[in-house]
């Protein structure tokens, strides 16, 4: 019976022992990153994301290329912290967990909104002014005369009965917002109209190009950047139907709390990526941009009434 | 046979009420069609073997151990309070408080306590993760977290439930001595439950190494995380190697967990031989197992310091003017009378996917039970009378060895591996989720079925004096049946949870309106449909209890 208590205290003893100094080590983790207050006293760290939107694996090499050069050039640690969904990155930004996010058109109004006005747009890319989304099809189903190539939208009106279509992430622009905002336009219901109510892929637009051209699906809606950057043999097991109209997408938000100076040296390390220096053309090529472009967030405004005044029986139906 | 009919006509109205697609099996040229997919992704499932991608699996495989491993451990630690304040035998005994308001105070404190252990247990713990990763972000933390909630609710119901039925003359000479309530609870009632609770435990663990896998699919780290990036990015040899991880984890796990469940089990046909009560030596070997316990704990505390520390330090950094509207959101539902129409639709998904894959598992699992029987393929001279040669006796434990790889497999490898695999083979939808949790129930059924089937005593069937497959059929079968059932019904509430996991990755139902509404904003909308989730699980469960189904499965 001694022994027992005795072996017991001891493995108490360490455990609480053991606990405590794992909470110190992390106290002094803390310590070192000086907490950032209202601009007051300028961060000594960044903590960035990412709208994990196409392939996870490649945006995590990219996006660590770009934390080792902004590190560079702000002299200040910026770290790049992986995100699981695009909601984790708005509400990342919001609570104070990460300082600047790359987010689509709708999830930077929905940043801007849920911060009541503490987050900007800091950047976006030359594209993302006059961005667009596709709408493409299996091979096969177009071969068949199963779906068809169209200049308006409203031609497949009654034509989509037996067609399984699917959007991309709920939360994206150029894969579910504007495609869905164009369906409704042309009059079709995308949870009534299709053979079974739209889905949403996984994977990113990524995944969306893979269902089509597998044939999980017949048809879908996503990015055309990335669409134009897949590999032939993938686009020519799905090709494009219908290409929307532009709107504005894509943009690096940031909040208010890194502070005036660090923001200005940030948007200009990002409007300074130069294409002549190979390291940051392989930066902008991965983001498949031109450049980066200062821009003011009014330009999202159109984006926010689309997400305002679109028909949310898709969320509670 | 009512009970049959009752199973027939739910798969019947399941079957109606889910969008079934079989496109890709209902044709010769749907067939070679998916095949053809199947074979393309995997290039006949060549895993990634390269140092890079290994070492990668070996990290996260860790990481998995590690969190199911702490996350039970906190569970425990959280889950003996909340029972001790559930439990009507310590709370109100005899001898306890007697004036009134005392008296009241205490009633207070065990019903708040099991309303907390019901809502802990009615989420199902990879939604405590999607709510937790908004916060904790991705990150195992979120994992243990998870975990440890969900392993607090179930046992902290368990425990008050256990120690409420131990018989009240059992300590009531320790009470005759004038020890208080704690006393009487520390020496006469706590120490009674210990052995059933060892075996609990240690199922729970092997649990939740399973579960951490899943719960990583929506941002609690480790290999499910590993697992869907691969997919998501179509990274066929990747989301190979990481399955091929994944199994060689839970199947160590399901293999170990099982030693030492026969050590502690009573086994009537193979009874071990009883050892000399040696104080001494039980003391020692205690402190042992206590120790090796302790060390293993630490060893986990230290290989998630980083992300801890990371947690911690987010956490002391968080606005929480963010979290307060964020989660108080979520304990006001929208009233609309539309949502809730469409959460009780929505509850009809997992309700549905829950049937038919608990019975289409439970059927493939009795299937398998009787080839892998110790008792009909090793054993069966024993009560049969047959005279088995070599040989034959050889083919036999091959089979039994055989049919036990088999559900080793199929249980080992998590309901979201086998959808990864399946999707490509039948599209996305509700199928090939069905058919997932189809074949991970298949393997966990056919555990605890060929257990009860092998503890059926063999004198009693020996009285048969019939064949192998006649006392079989005739003798066992019939034995062990309220045992199966009983199983069953278990399996289909986990697959109904599994079912709401599923959505949120593509299944569809509560599980993805419910992750919509949180990525459009609509705090409201997604209450409903969480709150839709837990009072589906306290159904369920109450029509268990309803039922007098005894909970000690996971």
């Amino acid at each position: 019976m001694n022994i027992k208590i005795s072996t017991m205290r001891v493995a108490l003893a360490t455990a609480v022992l053991a606990v405590v100094s794992t909470l110190s080590s992390c106290g002094d983790i803390k310590a070192n990153a000086n907490t950032s207050g209202n601009g007051a006293t300028q961060p000594d760290m960044l903590r960035f994301s990412v709208i994990p939107d196409w392939n996870k694996g490649k945006l995590a090499i990219d996006a660590k290329k770009l934390a080792t050069m902004l590190s560079e050039k702000l002299g200040v640690e910026v770290r790049y912290s992986p995100s699981n969904d695009y909601t984790a990155c708005v509400n990342g930004l919001i609570a104070n967990k990460l300082d600047f996010v790359w987010l689509g058109g709708k999830t930077t109004c929905d940043a801007i909104d849920a911060s009541k006005g503490s987050v900007h747009v800091l950047a976006t890319r030359d594209i993302d002014l006059h961005f667009k989304s596709y709408f493409i099809g299996n091979a096969d189903a177009v071969a068949s005369g199963k779906v068809t190539t169209t200049t308006d939208l409203s031609a497949w009106q009654g034509k989509t009965a037996d067609l399984r279509f699917t959007f991309g992430d709920v939360n994206s622009t150029s894969g579910h917002l504007m495609p869905r905002h164009f369906l409704v336009q042309a009059g079709i219901d995308p949870d009534k109209d299709f053979k079974s109510a739209a889905g949403y892929a996984q994977g990113g637009h990524s995944g969306t190009l893979k269902s089509v051209a597998s044939g999980s699906v017949d048809c879908g809606a996503l990015n055309f950047a990335y669409y134009d950057k897949a590999p032939a043999e993938e686009k020519a097991k799905a090709p494009i139907l219908f290409t929307t109209p532009d709107y504005v997408d894509y943009a690096w938000a940031v909040h208010d709390r890194v502070g005036k100076d660090l923001i200005a040296k940030l948007q200009k390390a990002l409007l300074g990526l130069d294409r002549s220096n190979p390291d940051e053309a392989a930066i902008l090529d991965s983001w498949s941009a031109g450049a980066f472009l200062a821009a003011k967030d009014e330009q999202w405004h159109a984006i926010r009434e689309v997400r305002d005044s679109l028909p949310k029986g898709f969320l509670t139906k | 046979m009512r009970t049959m009919l009752v199973v027939l006509a739910l798969v019947v109205l399941s079957l109606w009420a889910l969008p079934i697609d079989l496109s890709a099996v209902s044709s010769w040229q749907g067939l070679s069609k998916s095949f053809g997919r199947l074979s393309d992704y995997f290039a006949v499932f060549a895993p990634d073997l390269s140092s890079e991608m290994l070492s990668r699996c070996g990290v996260l495989a860790i990481d998995t151990v590690a969190v199911a491993l702490l996350g039970t451990a906190i569970g425990l630690l959280l889950a003996y309070p909340l029972a001790v304040g559930a439990c009507r035998a310590i709370m109100l005994a005899d001898g306890g408080p007697c004036s009134g308001w005392a008296r009241w105070s205490a009633r207070i404190v065990l019903e708040a306590s099991r309303l907390l252990l019901d809502a802990l247990r009615g989420v199902p713990d990879f939604m405590w993760a999607v709510l937790l990763a908004s916060i904790t972000g991705l990150s195992p933390v979120t994992g243990v977290l998870a975990i440890a909630i969900s392993v607090a609710g179930i046992f902290g119901k368990v425990l008050s439930e256990q120690w409420d039925n131990v018989a009240n003359e059992s300590y009531v000479s320790l009470r005759s001595t004038g020890a208080s309530r704690l006393q009487v609870f520390l020496y006469g009632v706590q120490p009674l439950g210990a052995r059933t609770m060892m075996s609990f435990i240690l199922m729970r663990t092997e649990c939740a190494i399973r579960n951490a896998s899943v719960i990583g699919v929506v941002g609690g780290g480790g290999l499910g995380v590993g697992l869907w990036d691969e997919y998501t990015d179509g990274n066929w040899p990747g989301v190979a190697t990481v399955l091929l991880t994944l199994l060689a984890v839970t199947a160590s796990a399901d293999l170990a967990a099982n030693f030492v469940r026969r050590r502690l089990r009573i086994d009537p046909n193979h009874p071990s031989s009883t050892r000399a009560l040696d104080r001494k030596a039980t003391a020692r070997r205690r402190s042992q197992i206590l120790g090796g316990v302790a060390v293993v704990l630490l060893g986990c505390l230290w290989w998630l310091r980083e992300p801890m520390g990371t947690a911690l330090d987010e956490l002391s950094r968080i606005e929480w003017s963010f979290v307060k509207p964020y989660t108080l959101g979520l304990f006001q539902p929208t009233l609309s009378a539309a949502t809730w129409l469409t959460v009780l639709r929505e509850s009809v998904v997992p309700l549905a996917i829950g049937v038919l894959a608990t019975v289409g598992g439970a059927l493939l699992a009795a299937l398998l039970v009787y080839p892998a029987s110790i008792a009909f393929q090793i054993d069966s001279s024993r009560f049969t009378g047959e005279r088995v040669s070599p040989l034959t006796r050889g083919a036999r434990i091959a089979t039994v060895m055989l049919a036990r790889a088999i559900a080793l497999v199929m249980r080992g490898i998590p309901e979201v591996g086998w959808l990864v695999v399946l999707i490509v083979f039948f599209g996305s939808g509700v199928t090939p989720c069905i058919i997932a949790i189809v074949l991970h129930t298949a393997g966990v059924l056919h555990r605890v079925f060929t257990e009860s089937l092998d503890d059926v005593p063999y004198q009693r069937l020996e009285r048969i004096g019939a064949g192998r497959f006649s006392t079989y059929a005739y003798g066992a079968l019939p034995s062990a049946w309220a045992n199966w059932r009983t199983y069953v019904f278990f399996q289909f509430e986990v697959n109904m949870r599994i079912g709401v996991a599923l959505g949120v990755v593509g299944a569809g139902g509560l599980g993805l309106y419910f992750k919509n509404n949180l990525a459009w904003r609509e705090h409201g909308n997604a209450a409903a449909f969480l709150w839709g989730m837990i009072l589906l699980t306290v159904a369920v469960d109450r029509l268990s209890r309803y039922l007098q189904l005894k909970r000690n499965r996971c």
